[in-house]
């Protein structure tokens, strides 16, 4: 088992140094089951093995439970971004950054169904949403976006600001409709990375 | 006569009571691992809908809303891993939907089979305590929970993993056909679920052939090998000309990641004053003590 588990990390970490970077620690969770065996059936031949694989057990509850109740430990809350992001009965443009290059896999869009990317001609709208998620390297935690590129054209104006640890949103509002292209839009984000642009038409 | 009849009755007395202590031990084994399952159950399914869909989970749910077609013609151009988990999981959300519960159920439900397997393997390979104390330690590892809440291919992949290695050493300790025959199977599953699946089986498949100088094993790793060749071009369409955020960091660290992480979890701040490192110096320090006193017995 313990082969099993050595060779199957080794030989991904050995491909890195000849070019062939796929080594992460998801790629080779498949050792953590050898792994795991060879640490019971050791652990099952010493006197205080079960005392240890309890305590081990109790570490793990811990954590999985501190996972669920502490939001710096999960995945990025895409989900409570979207719900800030309530309908509109006038069309708005959301800018979002990261944003992905697929035409498919944009969490945003999984919990707005409604939006669709900006066409390049530009759309007329009345409310500019600016939505940067919070940078989360693998294993590490958040770190916020950083400010506004460049400011916001005008006529629209800052009426809220939400801040939390997962992103930050600012919207944009003018008191009249303005057809913009989706470059122009793209200039004013937040944070690093690609800038996605969405349309979202009003909610009748 | 009487004399005898008297050791015929200690004997017999004996082995009730042998037989009684060891179905007492197993009673007590089976029930210490159905507390097991159901602690993996409890860590696994309540919480399947606390945390948001993220990026890469975003990729399967939009795969599984689509057809059929649609997500076979899709899986080259936007996953990195072969379609065996999207093809399971589209048929599970049919059942269950692509909600944070019903999508992540699937991976909830392998991730809790798993549990199952590692049981049964530590049992064969040492004894039923062995078992109770592996399935315990993979049921409450915390990468192993969160990989069991993600809409991905990694709990499944461990899941085939565990099965491909019950039925090795199955195929190791009997001379039965079938069991190679499983092996082989099950690895081509786990080779179709995630590429690097192959590394765990190709060195699983070399120790058989190692182990059985048999035609059958031979036979069973080429199937193996076969699958593992026929994936390859997909596997390098898949990967061409894509950025991954990890190879910004070094390798050392994420080696040290690897470590981290499977102690302690995908997400939670590790460091070497964290319970679980604390645990495994103290598990080194107890490896230690039992190859001395074995040394000095």
């Amino acid at each position: 088992m313990g082969v099993v588990a050595v060779v199957g990390v080794a030989v991904p970490a050995g491909m890195v140094l000849t070019g062939h970077d796929f080594f992460s620690t998801k790629n080779v969770i498949g050792a953590l089951v050898p792994l795991t065996i060879v640490a019971g059936c050791g652990l099952a031949l010493i006197r205080p093995g079960t005392a240890l694989a309890v305590c081990f057990c109790a570490t793990g509850i811990v954590v999985a439970v501190a996972v669920e109740g502490d939001p710096r430990y999960q995945r990025e809350d895409y989900r409570s971004a979207a719900h800030l992001l309530v309908p509109r009965h006038y069309p708005r443009a959301i800018i979002e950054t990261p944003g992905y290059y697929h035409r498919i896999g944009e969490p945003l869009r999984v919990y707005l169904s409604s939006i669709y990317r900006m066409r390049v001609v530009g759309q007329p709208v009345r409310e500019i949403d600016v939505l940067g998620m919070a940078h989360k390297p693998n294993g590490g935690s958040y770190v916020p976006p950083s400010p506004m590129s460049a400011p916001m054209l005008s006529p629209f104006r800052l009426v809220a600001r939400v801040r939390k640890l997962e992103y930050t949103l600012l919207e944009y509002r003018s008191p009249r409709l303005v057809v913009i292209r989706p470059v122009e839009l793209a200039r004013s984000h937040l944070g690093e990375g690609p800038v996605t642009v969405w349309y979202e038409p009003p909610n009748t | 006569m009487a004399s005898r009849q008297g050791r015929g009755h200690s004997r017999t007395s004996t082995g009730f009571r042998s037989l009684r202590g060891r179905l007492s031990s197993n009673v007590g084994e089976r029930g210490a691992l159905c507390a097991v399952l159901a602690l993996g159950a409890i860590l696994r399914f309540p919480t399947l809908g606390v945390q948001s869909f993220w990026t890469d989970e975003s990729y399967t749910v939009e795969l599984m809303r689509s057809s059929f077609r649609g997500m076979m013609t899709a899986i080259p151009h936007t996953e990195s891993t072969p379609p065996l988990y999207y093809v399971s999981a589209w048929l599970w959300t049919r059942a269950f939907g692509t909600s944070e519960v019903g999508l992540r159920s699937w991976s909830a439900l392998v991730g809790t089979a798993t549990i199952i397997v590692v049981y049964r393997l530590g049992s064969d390979l040492i004894s039923e305590r062995a078992g109770v104390l592996a399935a315990a330690m993979s049921a409450c590892n915390p990468l192993l929970v969160w990989y069991s809440q993600e809409a991905r291919s990694y709990a499944m992949m461990a899941f085939l993993l565990a099965a491909s290695l019950y039925f090795l050493n199955r195929a190791r300790t009997r001379a039965n056909k079938r069991d190679v025959l499983y092996w082989s199977l099950l690895s081509c599953l786990a080779v179709c679920t995630h590429y690097f699946s192959a590394f765990f089986v190709l060195t699983g498949g070399l120790l058989l052939v190692y182990w059985r100088r048999s035609w059958a094993a031979v036979g069973a790793l080429g199937l193996v090998v076969g699958v593992g060749i026929a994936l390859i071009p997909l596997a390098r369409y898949q990967t061409e000309g894509k950025s991954y955020a990890f190879r910004g960091e070094s390798l050392v660290s994420r080696l040290a990641q690897v470590v981290k992480q499977f102690l302690d979890g995908y997400d939670v701040p590790g460091s070497c004053c964290s319970p679980s490192s604390r645990f495994c110096a103290l598990q080194l320090d107890s490896g230690r003590w039992f190859y001395v006193a074995g040394t000095e017995a």
